[in-house]
């Protein structure tokens, strides 16, 4: 190839008084300064999911007063009664070494549940779990969630575990909130939450499947949510009513209707309290006792066939 | 009106030859994996995840796969790059090598933008493609602008 005459080492004035270098300087400019920006906006901000933790709405006061003190009249009332949405019992489990947790040195009955914010069941489900642990516990720091838009059930108004905490002289309570409720377009699913840790996994690798749930039908249900291993003597996967018995009610229009035994939600959210609390009191030696001898547990207690 | 064309150093021709075949090489390996995923050989944990990348809704431009679009380019600029184009005469061939790469350029930006601020994972043999169109525009915008007479002189080392 034929040697340049602009292949000299002296440099002659520019055109313009533009130096020859000026369009290399300017694009390796441009193209640094977008790509450094685009790292530094993003190792500041976070993700969707992380300014989703940011904007957590705590629990109104009054909602919560109705989510946890609900009138012992209501759960001897209801009983396990639940005419218009039909109550799937934990399972009982036997044979396997006891799931405990220290608590300030104090071992206690550990009662794990994994879920996530998207999953319409966990949302059913939180309502009757806090709701049973409310009677041997204290919950803090609630947190107000739907479930995802565009899943089945969408929307249903309830509780997310994400931030709270549960302290109870009876009983352990860890809580696993897998996945937001904000979609993620990258992987087709939900930004992640919260991690399992290698304990955690095992358990669900290990109960929550067909061999232990058995109102798994296929293997395929393996692994579902919401799980809740209830000291490794009872287990629950899936909700256990149908989220379809709160479309189309907010969280307090559920709340305020639990003094009311004759409002079928509240009759489905109670019931499966009831039998949680049956399988909990199975945990801690029946104590308290003004709860696991109330009328409402001793009928979910024989439903469950505890003695 | 007549433009005159100069002659560009072979260091140029040599660089921007090479270049494009290398994103020739990347560009026919991401095209292969993309209809055949399984082929992929990338890490799939943490930041590098290739397959979270190349199988993201932003792996289509206008309903064509990115990857074709990237082989396309490669598949023009090898030619535009190679010396028997540089020789050529014709002014508006070398704009429009300079015009594609710029172009290209905007292109990886918005990828850069895709991987880091919606999917969140980085694909190393997208970032090799990357890495290559920035040298090409590196090298492009020291002699297009004299070459083409933008400019009176460059300092050719």
């Amino acid at each position: 190839m034929a040697k340049s005459p602009a292949n000299k080492k002296t440099q002659t004035p520019a055109k313009g008084g533009r130096p020859a270098g000026l369009f290399t300087w300017i694009a390796v400019g441009v193209v640094l300064v977008i790509v450094v920006g685009l790292v530094v906006i993003k190792m500041t901000s976070g993700s969707p999911a992380s300014t989703a933790s940011k904007t957590f709405q705590s629990v109104d006061a009054t909602t919560m007063s109705q989510l946890t003190s609900v009138p012992a009249s209501v759960f001897n009332t209801v009983g396990v009664t639940s005419p218009v949405a039909p109550i799937t019992a934990p399972s009982p489990l036997s044979g396997q070494p006891a799931l405990v947790k220290t608590v300030n040195a104090k071992s206690l009955p550990s009662i794990v549940y994994v879920g996530a914010e998207y999953c319409p069941y966990c949302a059913a489900q939180r309502w009757s779990t806090i709701i049973a642990l409310s009677r041997f516990g204290t919950f803090s720091n609630l947190g107000f969630t739907q479930s995802g838009a565009a899943d089945v059930y969408p929307n249903t108004k309830t509780f997310t575990f994400r931030q709270s905490s549960y302290t109870s002289s009876y009983l352990a309570f860890t809580s696993i909130e897998t996945f937001t409720n904000i979609p993620d377009t990258a992987t087709n699913f939900y930004y992640p939450l919260q991690k399992l840790t290698a304990a955690q996994t095992a358990l669900l690798k290990k109960y929550d499947t067909m061999k232990y749930i058995p109102s798994f039908t296929s293997t395929q249900e393996n692994g579902s949510i919401p799980f809740i291993d209830m000291g490794n003597k009872f287990l629950a996967a899936g909700a256990s009513f149908t989220p379809a018995t709160l479309a189309g009610l907010t969280q307090g229009q559920i709340a305020s209707a639990l003094s009311d035994p004759t409002n079928p939600v509240t009759q489905a959210i109670i019931a499966s309290a009831n039998e949680q609390s049956a399988a909990f009191c199975s945990l801690t030696n029946n104590m308290p006792a003004a709860v696991c001898s109330s009328a409402g547990v001793q009928v979910a207690k024989k439903a469950l066939k505890i003695k | 009106m007549s433009r005159t064309v100069e002659s560009v150093s072979r260091w140029a021709v040599v660089t921007t030859f090479v270049l494009s075949i290398i994103g020739l090489g990347f560009s026919i390996y991401l095209t292969i994996t993309h209809f055949q995923p399984h082929a992929l050989v990338c890490a799939d944990t943490g930041t590098i995840n290739c397959a979270k990348v190349t199988t993201s809704a932003q792996s289509y431009f206008l309903g064509i796969p990115v990857a074709i679009l990237g082989l396309f380019n490669f598949v023009v600029m090898v030619a535009l790059n190679s010396p028997w184009a540089w020789r050529a005469k014709k002014y508006w061939l070398h704009v429009a090598r300079f015009a594609l790469t710029v172009v290209g350029m905007g292109f990886v930006l918005w990828l850069i933008y895709a991987e880091i601020m919606i999917i969140g994972n980085i694909c190393l043999y997208c970032t090799g493609v990357h890495i290559v169109t920035f040298a090409l525009l590196i090298v492009l915008t020291r002699v297009t602008p004299t070459q083409l007479g933008w400019v009176d002189s460059a300092p050719l080392e």
